[in-house]
């Protein structure tokens, strides 16, 4: 982890949603979306991103996608800082930063073919014509386990699982290196969900490919994670090895986030003691400036309703923002 | 819980159960043709069991519990098969005795409590409604009952939560509220019907032990239909597994989850990650898809994606062999005559 420059890296990164100005001109409320968030990711890892809906996850992914644009903080790839370049600068990016999305039945085109998806985005780049075309989708649709004749289909004619292999299909056939998934195995049946799963993994072995995923089956996310950081209401409040976070969870949120998982074991999940959280995830408009999880918080004291907790190393490569860590 | 075969007359011998569903079969006629949803289920359930069913989308779980309810599309049919509850033919009954048993004896919550609740009424006015209506009260008992069953269910100032719409309300409350409007009339059977898939993990854990608690406190019967095997584990005494419309496996909990005896099952538990396991071992998908309903295969319906198909599992479909008290499988892998292997 000490290597001198991550692949990407994220530096107090901010996206705030305006809401509409109230009747008689109120100042607007802001949805801090994603509040401060700041990561890095090494080649040829796969950071989890984990919390519950609502948190900001998706919305990190995109605005570092630069499907957004951020209000605030830096994003570089590589080297380069991408957090203000126009949409012109970032084509020859977009080649590079891809993103598997969470609903295999809106993320495709429905009057276009599967050839036509994919062919797309090698259009757009101007990588092949012609025959080696046809040739590169059908090599694709091969290596995300499609038939040369499903490039002729529609859509609607495949199942929600191969709807997903056509959303990596499109992902890969530009030669990306680094890859937002989005909650690519969510709306899978579970026996579906371990073959996009290993695809993923075999894909990343394969091309040094480098993942962002987020997700919230937090079983699936250990599976496939070196890293994870846990969201809560648009900040990080942990970040840590997978191992690491799910042997020694530090964060109360964490904590009681990994005591909710259901253990597919009945003697295991008998003895498993939950860590039951009062309530709900509050509003994420105009929240506190103080720490964001001390409505729920079972540990919390006067000094967090007051103050802000720092996201800080508090072991080497185990970060946490809490004030009693 | 039988699942073997049983001739018809050793069925009145056999003790009556809460719920017995023989040989459902339950088919949808769409321009297509006929989709075979539910094709010869046999399930049954005992006083204060929980039972889970385990199943993919399509796999026909949410259908035979519609069947049960009576609440199928209107292309939907139950072709044959029998469904009694405490002995009393369900197939018989008039639509009007039909409502009447309907939330006053099985309960059932759905998988989307966004859309379950009626968003131009207050959670008062739905859940006095009903229990006006299925316990005969008078307008102000029926409210004190209402609130009483808000706390129940654990929901905090149940009697401001009287007067809010279902918008006001976070999918987790919206999902006890269905809970509490389910139980009112203290149902014997309670169905739940992925109850949990649209919440959060958090939230998740705080209906299931809701649910668990009910359970002990009131003893009423749960189906809980779900395709996380997580939550079974968590909650089940007993577990169906359906696959294609059809009952691959049943038995006890410990039966299903350590000793699997049919290969989607099997496969079932070793695609989904324990997370409490630090080696991280590659997981092992089922390959290939779930069938076609509308050209179900002629043998075994698991037969394409099995690793084990035989000859004999491409010609005929496997009865439900017991291979144990209690526990059946659907498999030729079962057969007596078959020498004992792995």
């Amino acid at each position: 982890m000490c290597t001198p420059m991550p692949l990407l890296d994220v530096r107090n990164l901010k996206k705030y949603f305006p809401l509409k100005r109230g009747l008689f001109g109120g100042p607007a409320s802001l949805v801090k979306a994603v509040d401060d968030v700041s990561l890095s990711i090494e080649k040829g890892e796969t950071l989890g991103l984990v919390g519950e809906s609502g948190c900001g996850k998706t919305t990190v992914g995109r605005t570092i996608a630069r499907l957004y644009d951020p209000s605030g903080g830096t994003i570089r790839y590589d080297g380069t800082d991408i957090t203000h370049m126009t949409q012109r600068e970032l084509v020859p990016l977009r080649r590079k930063i891809q993103m598997i999305f969470q609903d295999p039945f809106s993320s495709l085109d429905p009057r276009m073919t599967t050839g036509d998806i994919v062919g797309e985005a090698i259009d757009i780049h101007g990588l092949a014509k012609g025959r080696e075309r046809a040739e590169r989708i059908r090599a694709v649709l091969a290596s995300v386990g499609l038939s040369d004749w499903h490039a002729n289909r529609y859509p609607h004619e495949f199942s929600g699982g191969q709807r997903q292999r056509i959303g990596i299909a499109r992902a890969l056939v530009v030669e990306p290196s680094f890859i937002v998934c989005d909650e690519p195995i969510s709306a899978l049946d579970v026996s579906i969900q371990a073959q996009i799963v290993n695809m993923l993994e075999d894909f990343q072995e394969k091309f040094g490919l480098t993942y962002l995923f987020i997700a919230h089956d937090l079983s699936m996310v250990k599976h496939i994670s070196t890293r994870i950081g846990v969201m809560y209401l648009g900040s990080l409040v942990e970040l840590a090895g997978s191992d690491e976070l799910y042997g020694n969870p530090l964060h109360p949120y964490t904590q009681s986030l990994l005591s909710a998982i259901p253990i597919p074991d009945p003697i295991e999940a008998a003895a498993s003691r939950r860590i039951m959280l009062e309530g709900e995830v509050p509003s994420p408009i105009d929240t506190p400036p103080w720490c964001k999880f001390v409505s729920r918080c079972p540990q919390a004291r006067s000094i967090c309703g007051e103050n802000p907790p720092e996201f800080r190393e508090v072991a080497s490569g185990h970060f946490a923002a809490c004030h009693f860590i | 819980m039988n699942m073997r075969k049983v001739p018809e007359h050793e069925e009145d011998a056999r003790k009556i159960q809460l719920l017995e569903i023989s040989h459902l079969k339950t088919s949808f006629f769409t321009h297509l043709g006929e989709v075979k949803a539910v094709d010869d289920v046999s399930i049954s359930l005992g006083e204060s069991e929980t039972l889970g069913i385990v199943g993919e989308s399509g796999s026909g779980k949410s259908v035979t519990m519609l069947s049960v309810m009576r609440l199928l599309a209107d292309n939907g049919r139950i072709v044959s098969g029998g469904i009694h509850f405490r002995g009393k033919d369900l197939a018989k009954l008039s639509e009007g005795e039909m409502e009447h048993l309907r939330g006053k004896q099985i309960g059932m919550i759905f998988q989307d409590p966004m859309t379950s609740l009626n968003p131009v009424f207050t959670i008062g006015n739905q859940l006095t409604e009903m229990i006006a209506r299925h316990l005969g009260l008078g307008k102000k008992d029926a409210r004190d009952r209402a609130v009483e069953m808000l706390s129940t269910v654990m929901i905090p100032s149940p009697a401001q939560r009287m007067r809010q719409f279902p918008y006001e309300l976070s999918g987790g409350m919206r999902q006890r509220v269905m809970t509490a409007m389910a139980l009112c009339c203290h149902p014997d059977i309670l169905i739940a019907d992925e109850p949990t898939t649209a919440l959060d993990v958090t939230i998740q854990a705080q209906i299931i032990d809701l649910l668990k608690d009910l359970k002990s406190r009131i003893g009423t019967s749960v189906i809980l239909i779900t395709h996380d095997l997580g939550v079974v584990a968590g909650l089940c005494d007993k577990v169906c597994v359906m696959y294609a419309g059809q009952v691959v496996e049943s038995g006890s909990s410990a039966d299903i989850f350590y000793t699997p005896r049919h290969p989607y099952t099997k496969g079932l538990l070793k695609s989904v990650p324990n997370p409490k396991k630090i080696m991280k071992e590659r997981l092992v998908p089922i390959r290939g898809t779930p069938p076609d309903l509308l050209k179900p295969p002629l043998g075994c319906a698991f037969a394409p994606r099995c690793d084990h198909t035989m000859k004999i599992c491409i010609l005929r479909r496997p009865p439900l062999f017991e291979v144990g008290e209690g526990h059946g499988a659907s498999c030729f892998l079962n057969h007596p005559d078959l020498p004992a292997s792995a």
